[in-house]
C-alpha cells in the first residue's frame, strides 16, 4: 500500500531514514561509529552517482576530492593549538600563510565544499572542452588519484605524510568535541538533504538532459544542448558533495590518512555504487550498507576467506544483475506497473466495445 | 533559406564534395537522391556542423554557418534525423520528447525549469500525432524500429526547428508505415524547408517535389522527379551502380 502511494524511492528511502534513525537506540557505540561511517559513504556515493549513475562518466579518482575535504577539515583540527607536532619535526616554527585561512574552522568548512568543487570543474573544464570522454575520462581521473596520494605522502612537513592526521576532535561547537549519537544524526541530516538534493536534481530538466548525454552524447548536440558544459557542472557539484563527504567523515573516523584519498577509496566506491546500482536514487545506499555490512560481517566469521567471499559475491552481481541490485528491483517493480497499467487499459477498451455492441443489439 | 557555395570536403586524399553549388528555398521539401559513397550523408553533416568542411560556404539565412558546432547550428534552427534512430534508450517515451525542446538548453535554465501546463499540453500532442500516446511510459529502449524513428520525427517536431533534415526516415520500416511516415512528413513539416536523403523510390515519387541527384561528390541533376526519371545522366550512373552489383 505504502509502496503504491509513495513510489518505490520514496518508500526504500523512508524505510532506510527510519531504520538509520533508530539504529543508535539499540546498538552499541562502537556498531553506531560504523553506521555513522556507512551514512558518510553513502553520500561519497551520492556524488558518484550523480557523475557516473546519471551523465555516464566513470570517476575512477574520486576520493581525491572526498581527501581534499577531509584534509581541509583535519588541518583546520591540527592547527588550532599552534605549530602542530608533524610540522614541528620538520623545523617550521609557524604556520604556512597557504594554511593560515584554516584557522577559522568556519572559513575552512567552507573551503572544503570549494576547493574540490573548483578541482572538479577546472580538470572538468579542460577534459571535457577538449571533448575527452569514455575511458580516457576515467584514466585521467585514476592518474589524478595516484598523483594525489602520492603527493600527501610526500608533502609529510604539511600533511602528516603516509601517516595521515590523527587524533581529530569530533566536530568541537564552542570548544568541546559533539557527543557520539548526536554527532550521528547531524551527519544522518546532512545526507537526507543530499538525498533530496539528488531526486531534486535528477528529476529537474536538467537530470533529463544528463542523462541523455550518459545515453546519446552526440545525439543532444543536435538538439541545441551543449554537453560540455552539463558535464563540468555535474562533475563540479559531485567535487562539492565528495567534499563534503569527506568533512563528514574527518571527525566520525578520528583521523585521515592517504588511503582515505586514493585509488584504493576511490575503486571501494565504484564497486559499491556497481552492486547498489547506478543510475538509481537508492542504489547508493543499498550498495553501501550491503556490502559494508557484509565485509564487516565476513572478516568477523572468516578473516582469512572473507575477501575472497566478497569477491565472488561481487562478481555473480556484475554479471547477473548489471544493474545492480537496486537497479534490478526498480526494473521489475516498473515493468509490473507498466503491464498492469496496459492491462488495465485493454479491459477498459474491451468494455467499451463489448458495451457498444450491447446496444446496437 | 540554406546555400552552399563552392563547398567541398576532404577526407585524407578522397574528396566526399567536391565544389558543390546547393540551395533550398523556405518551405520547400527537396529529396536528394544518389548511389552509394554519392556524398548525401557527408552533405547534411557538413549543414548541422558534424563535420567541417575543406573549403567553400553554407550560408543559412544569410549567415555564415560552416565550421559551427552541432550545438550552435540547432540553435539556429536545424534540427536533424538521423539514419538508424537516435534516441535515448533508457529513458521513457515522453522524457525523450521533452529534452528536445528548444529553449531550455542553457544549464540553470535547465535546472530552474518548471514543467508547465503548456509543455505538458504540447507533449501530448506531438505523442498523438506521432501515434505513441499509449506509449509514454515505456522505455524507447522497447519500442519497435518503427516507433523508433516515429519517436526521432517526434523530437524533431518539438525542437521546432526551421530547416528539417531527414536522413533515410523509413529506413527499416515496412510498405505500410512508410506511407504513414510520407504522410506525417508531408503534414506536419509542411510549412518549413525539409531535405530528406532516401532510397526508397516508392517513398521518393510520394514525397517529393524537387529532386537533387549527386555522383561522386558532385552536383549530377536537379529537377522535378518526372524530369530526373528520364534524365540520361541520372540513368546512366543508376545503370553503372546497376551493372556493379
Amino acid at each position: 500500500m505504502l509502496l503504491k502511494r509513495l513510489g518505490i524511492n520514496e518508500t526504500f528511502a523512508a524505510l532506510a531514514l527510519v531504520f538509520l534513525a533508530v539504529f543508535p537506540m539499540f546498538a552499541s557505540e562502537f556498531r553506531v561509529e560504523l553506521m555513522g561511517k556507512f551514512i558518510v559513504f553513502i553520500l561519497f556515493a551520492f556524488s558518484l552517482n550523480l557523475i557516473w549513475g546519471y551523465t555516464g562518466l566513470l570517476s575512477l579518482g574520486h576520493a581525491v576530492f572526498f581527501g581534499l575535504g577531509g584534509y581541509v577539515l583535519a588541518l583546520s583540527y591540527s592547527l588550532q593549538d599552534g605549530v602542530p607536532s608533524f610540522m614541528a619535526r620538520f623545523n617550521i616554527e609557524e604556520i604556512p600563510l597557504l594554511m593560515r585561512p584554516l584557522l577559522s574552522t568556519p572559513l575552512a568548512l567552507l573551503l572544503g565544499l570549494l576547493i574540490p568543487a573548483l578541482l572538479a570543474g577546472l580538470i572538468g573544464y579542460f577534459v571535457f572542452k577538449s571533448r575527452v570522454s569514455g575511458v580516457y575520462f576515467s584514466i585521467i581521473t585514476l592518474a589524478l588519484a595516484k598523483l594525489f596520494e602520492m603527493l600527501i605522502v610526500n608533502m609529510q612537513a604539511y600533511t602528516g605524510g603516509f601517516n595521515g592526521l590523527m587524533g581529530l576532535p569530533r566536530f568541537p561547537v564552542g570548544g568541546e568535541p559533539m557527543d557520539l549519537v548526536p554527532y550521528y544524526y547531524l551527519v544522518l541530516a546532512v545526507t537526507a538533504a543530499a538525498f533530496l538534493f539528488t531526486r531534486w536534481l535528477t528529476h529537474s530538466h536538467f537530470g533529463k538532459v544528463i542523462k541523455s548525454i550518459r545515453e546519446d552524447e552526440s545525439r543532444i548536440r543536435f538538439l541545441s544542448y551543449n554537453p560540455a558544459n552539463y558535464k563540468i557542472f555535474v562533475f563540479a557539484v559531485s567535487g562539492l558533495l565528495a567534499g563534503l563527504a569527506g568533512m563528514l567523515y574527518v571527525p566520525m573516523n578520528g583521523f585521515i590518512s592517504p588511503q582515505d584519498s586514493g585509488i584504493a577509496m576511490s575503486t571501494s566506491l565504484v564497486i559499491w555504487l556497481a552492486i547498489g546500482g547506478r543510475g538509481t536514487l537508492m542504489g547508493p545506499i543499498v550498495g553501501v550498507l550491503i556490502v559494508n555490512w557484509l565485509s564487516n560481517l565476513l572478516s568477523e566469521q572468516y578473516p582469512t576467506l572473507w575477501q575472497l567471499i566478497l569477491g565472488g559475491v561481487m562478481v555473480l552481481i556484475v554479471l547477473y544483475l548489471p544493474g545492480g541490485i537496486y537497479g534490478a528491483v526498480e526494473s521489475w517493480w516498473k515493468d509490473r506497473g507498466l503491464r498492469k497499467k496496459y492491462a488495465a487499459k485493454e479491459d477498459q477498451e474491451g468494455e467499451a466495445v463489448l458495451y457498444k455492441e450491447s446496444e446496437v443489439l | 533559406m540554406l546555400q552552399t557555395i563552392g563547398l567541398t570536403v576532404q577526407f585524407g586524399g578522397f574528396k566526399a564534395i567536391s565544389d558543390l553549388d546547393f540551395s533550398v528555398n523556405r518551405g520547400e521539401l527537396r529529396v536528394i537522391l544518389g548511389p552509394n559513397g554519392a556524398g548525401k550523408t557527408t552533405l547534411m553533416d557538413l549543414i548541422t556542423g558534424k563535420t567541417k568542411p575543406t573549403s567553400g560556404r553554407i550560408v543559412y539565412n544569410g549567415r555564415e554557418i560552416a565550421g559551427l558546432e552541432p550545438f550552435e547550428t540547432a540553435k539556429l534552427g536545424i534540427g536533424r534525423k538521423f539514419q538508424n534512430p537516435h534516441v535515448f534508450d533508457n529513458m521513457t517515451v515522453s522524457e525523450n520528447i521533452e529534452v528536445a525542446f528548444r529553449g531550455f538548453h542553457r544549464v540553470f535554465k535547465a535546472l530552474f525549469y518548471k514543467k508547465s501546463r503548456e509543455i505538458k499540453e504540447r507533449i501530448n500532442d506531438i505523442l498523438i500525432t506521432i501515434n505513441l500516446d499509449h506509449q509514454s511510459e515505456r522505455m524507447a529502449a522497447s519500442l519497435s524500429h518503427g516507433e523508433r524513428q516515429w519517436l526521432e520525427i517526434g523530437m524533431l517536431l518539438a525542437q521546432d526547428p526551421e530547416l528539417i533534415i531527414l536522413d533515410e526516415p523509413t529506413a527499416g520500416m515496412t510498405a505500410d508505415e512508410t506511407y504513414k511516415t510520407g504522410e506525417l512528413i508531408r503534414s506536419v513539416f509542411k510549412d518549413r524547408s525539409v531535405i530528406v536523403v532516401e532510397h526508397d523510390m516508392a517513398f521518393v515519387r510520394q514525397i517529393a517535389d524537387i529532386v537533387t541527384v549527386l555522383h561522386q561528390g558532385r552536383f549530377l541533376a536537379e529537377g522535378p522527379l518526372s524530369e530526373i526519371e528520364r534524365n540520361a545522366k541520372v540513368q546512366e550512373v543508376y545503370l553503372k551502380e546497376d551493372a556493379h552489383a
